[in-house]
């Protein structure tokens, strides 16, 4: 595998193999990320496309990614999803994501784990947009903290902030089902 | 669960638990999108190499066609002018000539050139020319020109024209037609102006 910045030499020389590379490292990552917050397999698919056709165009312009191509292509499927929410108003369904029948034993681990389905839970209903968008690429999507800045298009103490507000809201609701358990 | 309090580390970590979870791209998705990706990558490297050759990097240009159009216009034109230069090549050397002394000479010399006769110098040695001298036709071959038919003059009749009338100080005329004699006579009282 190419470093980054051989794969994105090769992309703006519209080599095959760079191409074929690129697709292959990053579409299902795209995918994965599309579908924690839409739910959806077909609206996931059409980020998908629309995120590597939008990268094909912003190249022929001569624009394109300069160094970091995983968070140029995040950033392209997260104004993406932001619009078809909008349009659609169809709010992340991110439980029946994660559940969907793939990885065997996680999905089965998901089932037994009661904490983890409320984290999933509370992302859908008492995070904000903003919150939930920042909690999935820090830390399902593992990217860095100048890199979700890049994505949302804020600057990294604004995301530190965001972040730590969410992680503070999920905690909150961890802990009053502790209580409640206890009680 | 034993009671104790919540940490962000023990959400963070539920969070990283999902980096797993999920559905992997279905395979004809991913193919169908691959091709798809692939396609439009070789439409516009294609592209790419078509405005490369013409020095034009981006997006079509007006300007571009306007000056095609231009130049394939100056090229018509000097065509055009090489192959008249050519056809019309002693022509045009004529008119960049200086004009000969003959040249400005001889329309004026023309109508007297019949009378124009060599004088003889006297003392020189150049002979004088002989004057030719065209002998006049023989009475019999004058006869030989007279036309043979002869024509009777009294059978002929000219048109006549009679002042009728005038008008203002114009003088009215009527024609008779040829071969009719105009037989009647003139009003003594009106006296055709002159």
């Amino acid at each position: 595998m190419k470093d980054d910045s051989a794969l994105l030499k090769g992309v703006q020389q519209f080599d095959e193999s760079a191409l074929d590379e690129l697709f292959d490292n990053f579409a299902p990552l795209v995918y994965r990320y599309a579908l924690r917050l839409t739910g959806n397999l077909e609206d996931a698919n059409d980020v998908v496309g629309d995120v590597f056709s939008e990268l094909l165009k912003q190249l022929r312009l001569g624009r394109g990614p300069r160094e970091n191509l995983r968070a140029y292509l995040y950033q392209i499927a997260y104004h993406k999803i932001i619009d078809m929410a909008h349009k659609a108003r169809r709010y992340t369904n991110l439980d029946e994501a994660v559940r969907l029948p793939a990885q065997g034993s996680l999905s089965e681990t998901f089932e037994k784990d009661s904490r983890l389905a409320m984290v999933v839970d509370a992302m859908k209903t008492e995070l904000t947009d903003i919150q939930r968008h920042v909690l999935s690429l820090r830390f399902i999507e593992g990217l860095s903290l100048e890199e979700t800045a890049k994505v949302i298009g804020k600057d990294v103490n604004n995301i530190k902030a965001i972040q730590n507000r969410g992680v503070a809201k999920l905690r909150q609701v961890l802990q009053n089902d502790t209580e409640r358990e206890i009680a | 669960m034993n009671g104790d309090p919540i940490q962000d580390e023990d959400v963070i970590a539920l969070l990283e638990n999902l980096k797993t979870t999920g559905a992997p791209y279905p395979a004809p998705m991913f193919e169908q999108q691959k091709q798809a990706f692939k396609k439009g990558a070789a439409l516009l490297g294609a592209s790419m190499i078509v405005w490369s050759l013409f020095g034009l990097k981006g997006t079509l240009k007006i300007g571009f066609i306007e000056n095609l159009l231009k130049w394939a216009l100056i090229g018509a034109l000097a065509v055009q002018v090489a192959v008249g230069g050519y056809v019309f090549r002693k022509e045009i050397r004529q008119l960049f000539l200086p004009p000969t002394p003959s040249v400005i000479l001889e329309p004026l010399v023309k109508p007297f050139a019949t009378a124009a006769r060599a004088v003889p110098i006297p003392g020189s040695n150049t002979p004088e020319p002989e004057e030719t001298v065209t002998p006049l036709p023989s009475p019999t071959a004058r006869a030989s020109l007279t036309p043979a038919a002869t024509f009777n003059t009294d059978t002929l009749v000219e048109p006549s024209f009679t002042p009728t009338a005038t008008r203002g100080n114009r003088l009215g005329l009527t024609s008779t037609p040829p071969g009719k004699r105009d037989t009647s006579t003139p009003d003594p009282t009106k006296t055709p102006k002159p």
